[in-house]
């Protein structure tokens, strides 16, 4: 594709590097840590902890996730044609549009309920378009014959 | 839109995958037109009746609801 600005097709292995790198610092982290569960988990104190928070390691698996979903997602496929490009722009459309109604949901859920993990919003909004992008588009390229390729 | 790529290329017998890159797409690209789950480029329907030797209206065609 000449109009897109696409990381060479290198990355792709690169990002799914970043990305099973990731899971393993998760997946380290979890059992050093094991009480430390998902998000929501009330500690000692009363304070209420995500998997990471606090720790050194929510930094590396959110960064390492990031950067991953990253270049898997710019970069150039095998063949990049203008078919690719349309299975592209769909994949952002319903990222940005799942990512709007993910928003508007928590701004609108933060005024009637308070227990709204509002700091984790940063972290999805970054990683939740990100993340829908490629599961969007990998699934269209997987499954051509899918509806999503109409 | 329909289309008879499927019959213009098996006149010329050849693979999806020898047209595919002949054009320069891939050959998932080839499936989907002649599924009809995708719409092609003027400049790729420009290509392909190129490559075929005839006019694009002999490969594609439009529907009434078009």
């Amino acid at each position: 594709m000449r109009n897109l600005w696409l990381l060479p097709s290198i990355f792709l292995k690169i990002g799914l590097g970043f990305i099973v790198f990731s899971m393993m610092t998760l997946l380290i982290h979890l059992t050093i840590f094991p009480m430390y569960l998902f998000n929501g988990e009330q500690v000692e104190g009363g304070i209420q902890k995500g998997v990471f928070l606090g720790t050194f390691n929510d930094e590396i698996f959110y960064s390492l996730l990031t950067v991953g979903l990253l270049f898997l997602g710019f970069s150039k496929s095998k063949i990049e044609d203008e078919r690719t490009v349309e299975l592209r722009r769909k994949a952002a459309f319903f990222a940005i549009l799942i990512s709007l109604i993910w928003v508007l949901f928590i701004v609108i859920a933060g005024i009637f309920l308070e227990n709204i993990p509002v700091y984790q919003c940063g972290i999805v909004l970054v990683l939740l378009p990100l993340a829908l992008y490629n599961l969007s588009f990998f699934y269209q390229i997987l499954f051509p014959t899918s509806n999503h390729d109409q | 839109m329909t289309n008879n790529l499927r019959v213009q290329r098996a006149i010329k017998n050849i693979t999806q995958g020898e047209l595919a890159d002949a054009i320069g797409v891939s050959r998932q690209t080839i499936q989907s037109i002649e599924g009809g789950k995708y719409c092609p480029s003027t400049i790729l329907a420009l290509k392909l009746s190129q490559y075929f030797e005839v006019t694009v209206e002999q490969i594609f065609q439009l529907e009434k609801e078009d």
